[in-house]
């Protein structure tokens, strides 16, 4: 089928079957690595992007689904090259070690906070409950989240 | 390797495109069970039937005293839906806790049902209203029973070339109060294990009315009768409550001949608490 | 301290977070090959047939590799060093399946897509033979046929000490665990590219791993390539905790990538890792201890069963590690041992975080925590009367523990978690309503840092000043993701006092770092961070000399600051100025090596506190609150470390609760999902309150000692000893499911009614 939707503002045209996966066109068709695969069972949420503003997984999404549709990923946060506050928080926060899970983390905390701009840590670790950290008791990522809510609603101070 | 895929935008393509299903066609709305199953290679449909398109399919409306919800609509838009939650918090309970926000952000009622899990999460409010069952197939649309259309493990009474489209449910009266929770292995992000939807009609403070329907302990899910007599008439005092908890759980024993039977069964009285503890809360009985 | 005790992001903090970081699985060579292996579908048996002809139709495929026309030379994939005795029993793919999940060939496709389809066409004939899915079908004789050697492997009896006399007063307590499989769960599966130069006869290997020479000497011996031809690189790392220090990929995709020139790569998908990699085998387990009505340990003893799959792969070793761990915590003066490994026809056990600590810790405090009971005492008590004080002996290597501080441990423990004050509300809590049950243990462990004494332990470093006064370091990393790159650049930069920034340190490569055994036994930070600030200090002392020669001072009257060198009348120099001056006017670059030795390995210790509560209708766990307690020496990068233990304790959490991977005895498939696996997430976690004791002392740099594996040591006997506590229980097969907590109730109920 021809396929014609936008990722990260651009407009795409790919000549794809209906049922490949929006990761695999992701990474291996568009060469956005940045979403990754780690489970391809809906359950780990690391290949987490935002379809109209929503997170899902990129790996129960297939191209039947996207015609006309946005999506998002990791590397659409960024401003030519310069972090969201988002991903600073991150950084910042300790809140990333291994890295796996981060991107996946990022796209569902970046959904939760266009939702809830002021979500307490009970919404966060709902919002989050998908996306698996094996690294980490995931305080330090609450933590940012927490943090990157704050500087969004232009309560925090930003160095 | 599929050859065939249609993504109808109208009730007129829909129906054309129904036409053209073959036994070996598959239709996807959500995907969430649908591509989990081609990724395993479980599935080799020579087509793909997009739902999505319709605009109707999302679509959550109130209709001459009944709550009309298209399948297509995803458990988030159904969780929040002021509509559903004015008349089914029940059925707002069950789309917000079914897998994680990605999921619920694609999976829809109508693939939920469809694919007629036992432990699936929708169905068993849907049973508790008594919701109907919208089914469009090449020659138009029919209307059938919930139970009439999920009547097995994975089995429905759905041809190869009929679609759910929508589903329908009598608003209740005033004083009615519904709840719906699960038992997984996790408490989010987990498949059900025992089910428990739960709707009562208070008069002054007394239960007129019970309706308990069990999910992911039968085939299908399935009203436990002997449990609602129990409250019947109560006002859901702890008594009451245990009484019909023993007669769930008992009523458990009684149709599940499966190992994990006597977790259920045991489980199950937990479960009950929980729900009439919602119940009680959103229906403002203080206990004495 | 200026920065070792603060806080840093990781070293490719912004590179992950924006996406822009390459794993091995993200990596795109031209002319790059997809590989997909071909498991066997049976359980045992002989493949006689390999039929590719289907396979080779699938557009894209341009070779198949299998048992047939691939090398069978055996090897173990665990093996780090040449002439290490190992049982040789792998192959890149077997004739004879052990398991379902074994190699039998792999297809190469120009897309990963094809590759996978041709796999799936690939028609493989096998000669069946029959299988035992358990250690006990083994032993009862239900198979003879695994290995020719037989399925006993690694059997020993140790014994350490002097048994004493025992008092006809003296409490036996016996207890029985049984530990199931688990998996690691990195969020990374395993995969490896490799790249065959036939004009230059190089072989090069990209892979996660712990062991860059570990790899390059299995996979040099096995293609009988001199090892200077063989370059190992180290890629960033999703996640280890032990899946990836045994050669599972490599030999697959250095064998793909000789036989076609082209590069190679293999991405396992999350059900092949969990089936096809490591795991840590079930474990079945003996704990006796004796102990004085006062509370005194007089001998432990353990009989412990390691169900090793389908191959030994570091099954000897587990078993004898196992007894290694008996005196890291508690002073008592007898210990005896016996074990033993048997194949099944299950997935490989090999290395998991801890490597045989958790298993010892997790039987020895569930036999005190019983033990207590029967003696009537406070189980925190018990601990407290056996601790091993500093300065106290390993009996088994005898050598010194230390600034062990477990004692510290469990008295700062016991107030930070108000352990006195939960035991009264606990069971007021408890005798107020019948549904839901509290309850709070202490869990307590030891561990070690490094392999000394067991093993060589030794670590080379090589450091150069650059003319930007940035500072180039050589040393064979492999951090898991856990920071070890940063916490070796805040080593450096302390000595230096130069910014993080400035200092360049890359991770594992055989072509340019130093040899090194890898990345295990606890000794990146003790040893090789030793090794680390000793040659810090040796760079600095020739820095300060050049100086000195370049500017006709004597050295003692110069030092470092704040990335200068500076001199008493008040001037400084940049230390890249140094380094040009040597350059130009000495013809040397400013550049020093350093080896270093192991010498000591003092206890590391944690005691964790877990509070749960259980409801006794479903069987769920809800954990209240849990405080870890760690004897670290002194933490490098802080915040760091807390996360560590933060998610150890989530992964002990699961280990005690929900994590199990079951064969199912009629077909020998073995748990392969997510769904069936249940990790912490969310919902079901809390923050884990830290506190760290830093008091020295050792020879780990700034004192420090080990804690990423130390702190899952304790995490299963904490939580699952809160379980027992809350239901005066003695559950001690795990995972302690909701469904054995019921099961439990149940037969209360019907034992009361």
């Amino acid at each position: 089928m021809k396929l014609e939707f936008t990722v990260n503002g651009k407009n795409v045209s790919l000549e794809v079957p209906p049922d490949r996966r929006l990761l695999d066109i992701l990474r291996e068709d568009l060469g956005l690595t940045g979403t990754k695969e780690g489970c391809g069972e809906g359950e780990c949420g690391a290949c987490t992007v935002l379809l109209d503003r929503r997170a899902v997984h990129s790996c129960l999404t297939v191209a039947a689904q996207l015609p006309g549709r946005e999506v998002v990923t990791i590397e659409g946060l960024s401003d030519c090259g310069e972090m969201s506050d988002l991903q600073r928080a991150f950084v910042e926060e300790t809140a990333i070690q291994c890295g796996y899970c981060t991107t996946g983390m990022v796209m569902s905390a970046r959904a939760l906070l266009y939702e809830n701009p002021n979500p307490t840590e009970e919404e966060i670790r709902i919002a989050l409950a998908g996306n698996i950290c094996r690294c980490s008791g995931y305080t330090q990522i609450i933590r940012a989240v927490k943090r990157a809510a704050a500087e969004e609603r232009g309560e925090a101070e930003r160095d | 390797m599929i050859e065939g895929f249609f993504s109808p935008k109208t009730r007129e393509e829909l129906f054309e495109c129904l036409g053209k299903m073959t036994p070996n066609s598959r239709f996807i709305s959500g995907g969430t069970d649908l591509i989990l199953k081609l990724n395993a290679g479980k599935i080799h449909p020579d087509t793909l039937l997009y739902l999505g398109a319709l605009p109707e399919g999302r679509e959550i409306s109130e209709q001459s005293g009944e709550i009309h919800i298209g399948a297509m609509a995803e458990m988030t838009t159904i969780a929040t839906s002021p509509l559903v939650r004015r008349t089914c918090m029940a059925l707002a309970d069950a789309a917000g806790h079914v897998g994680s926000v990605q999921i619920r952000n694609k999976a829809t009622v109508g693939g939920n049902v469809a694919n007629a899990s036992p432990a699936g999460d929708l169905t068993v409010p849907l049973w508790l209203m008594g919701a109907k069952v919208h089914i469009a197939g090449p020659q138009g649309i029919r209307t059938a029973t919930m139970d009439e259309t999920v009547i097995g493990i994975e089995k429905t009474s759905l041809c190869h070339n009929e679609a759910i489209l929508s589903f329908s449910y009598p608003v209740p009266p005033a004083s009615t109060y519904t709840a719906y929770r699960k038992l997984g292995s996790r408490s989010e992000v987990t498949i059900s294990r025992v089910g428990l939807a739960v709707l009562v009609q208070m008069q002054e403070e007394v239960v007129s009315t019970a309706r308990i329907v069990l999910g992911a302990v039968a085939t299908t899910p399935v009203r436990a009768l002997s449990a609602e007599r129990c409250l019947e008439g109560s006002r859901l005092e702890p008594e009451a409550v245990e009484n019909a908890a023993s007669a769930l759980s008992e009523y458990i024993l009684e149709i599940n001949k499966r190992p994990n039977r006597f977790y259920k069964a045991h489980a199950s009285k937990g479960v009950l608490q929980d729900v009439l503890d919602t119940i009680r809360q959103r229906s403002g009985i203080t206990l004495p | 301290m200026k920065i070792v005790g603060s806080s840093r992001p990781i070293h490719d903090a912004k590179a992950k977070v924006t996406g822009s970081v390459r794993y091995a699985g993200d990596f795109d060579l031209p002319g790059m090959l997809y590989a997909a292996v071909i498991f066997s579908q049976i359980p045992h048996g002989y493949v006689t047939k390999v039929n590719v002809d289907r396979a080779m139709e699938v557009g894209g495929v341009v070779e198949i590799l299998h048992c047939f026309n691939t090398t069978d030379r055996p090897y173990n994939r665990f093996r780090t060093m040449k002439g290490q005795k190992t049982l040789e029993q792998d192959r890149i793919f077997q004739r004879h399946v052990r398991y379902v999940g074994d190699r039998v060939g792999c297809v190469l496709a120009e897309t990963p897509q094809a590759a996978r389809e041709a796999a799936a066409l690939v028609e493989v004939t096998y000669d069946p033979l029959p299988f035992a899915t358990t250690v006990s079908e083994v032993l009862e004789g239900k198979i003879d046929c695994i290995h020719s050697e037989g399925a006993v492997f690694g059997e020993v009896e140790l014994a350490f000490g002097k048994e004493p006399e025992m008092r006809p007063d003296t409490v036996e307590t016996v207890t029985e665990t049984f530990l199931p499989r688990l998996t690691h769960m990195t969020m990374e599966t395993h995969c490896c590219v490799a790249s065959w130069d036939r004009a230059m006869e190089q072989l090069t290997v990209w892979s996660p791993n712990q062991s860059v020479y570990g790899i390059r000497t299995v996979l040099a011996e096995l293609f009988d390539l001199p090892y200077e031809k063989v370059r190992v690189v180290k890629t960033t790392m999703g996640g280890s905790f032990g899946a990836k220090q045994e050669w599972v990929l490599e030999p697959v995709t250095a064998a793909a990538a000789l036989r076609t020139g082209r590069p190679v790569k293999l991405v396992y998908n999350r059900a092949e890792c969990m089936v096809s990699t490591i795991s840590r085998g079930p474990i079945h387990a003996k704990f006796v201890t004796k102990i004085t009505p006062q509370g005194k340990i007089q001998s432990m003893g353990a009989d412990v069963i390691l169900d090793s799959g389908a191959y030994v792969g570091n099954a000897c070793d587990y078993i004898q590690a196992l007894a290694s761990k008996f005196f890291r915590c508690y002073s008592y003066p007898f210990a005896h041992y016996t074990g033993r490994a048997v194949c099944t026809n299950t997935p490989m056990s090999g290395a998991y975080r801890g490597w045989s600590a958790p298993e010892m810790y997790t039987m020895m405090e569930h036999n005190l925590n019983m033990a207590a009971r029967r003696l009537h005492m406070d189980p925190l008590e018990l601990r407290l009367r056996n601790v091993a004080l500093p300065g106290e002996v390993d009996r088994k290597t005898g050598l010194s523990l230390g600034e062990i501080r477990i004692r510290e441990c469990l008295l700062l423990g016991r107030e930070k978690f108000f352990w006195e004050k939960r035991k009264k509300e606990n069971r007021a809590f408890n005798a107020g309503q019948t549904r839901f049950r509290r309850g709070i243990a202490v869990g307590c462990a030891g561990h070690v840092n490094g392999y000394y004494p067991r093993f060589p332990d030794y670590a080379g470093v090589s450091m150069r000043v650059n003319e930007s006064s940035g500072i180039q370091v050589l040393a064979t990393l492999h951090d898991h993701g856990c920071g070890t790159v940063t916490a070796m650049k805040m080593i450096v930069s302390e000595v230096l006092d130069l910014p993080l920034e400035k200092i360049q340190i890359s991770e594992g490569d055989t072509a340019v770092t130093p040899h090194d055994v890898g990345c295990f036994a606890s000794r990146s930070t003790y040893v090789i961070g030793r090794a680390l600030f000793d040659c810090s200090e040796k760079l600095r002392d020739e820095l300060l000399e050049a100086c000195g020669r370049w500017q006709n001072t004597d050295s003692s009257e110069l030092w470092v600051k704040d990335g200068e060198i500076r001199f008493s009348d008040g001037r400084a120099v940049s230390y890249g100025d140094v380094a040009l001056w040597m350059l130009r006017e000495e013809q040397k670059e400013l550049w020093v090596n350093h080896q270093s030795q192991s010498q000591s390995n003092p206890g590391v210790t944690g005691a964790h506190f877990a509070g749960v509560e259980v409801d006794t209708c479903t069987g769920m766990v809800k954990l209240l609150d849990y405080l870890a307690v760690h004897d670290i020496g002194q933490a490098i990068n802080r915040e760091m470390c807390v996360a560590q233990i933060q998610g150890a304790v989530a992964m002990g959490s699961g280990a005690a609760l929900s994590e199990h991977m079951d064969t199912n005895p009629k077909n020998g498939k073995t748990t392969a999902t997510m769904k069936d696996y249940h990790v912490r997430n969310t919902p079901d976690f809390l923050n884990v309150r830290v506190e760290l004791i830093e008091d020295g002392g050792t020879q780990g740099p700034f004192g420090a000692k080990s804690i990423g594996e130390a702190c899952y040591v304790p995490v299963a006997a904490a939580v699952a000893g809160a379980v027992n506590d809350a239901l005066d229980s003695d559950l001690s097969s795990f995972p302690l499911t909701p469904d054995a907590i019921v099961d439990l109730m149940i037969k209360r109920e019907q034992h009361e009614a």
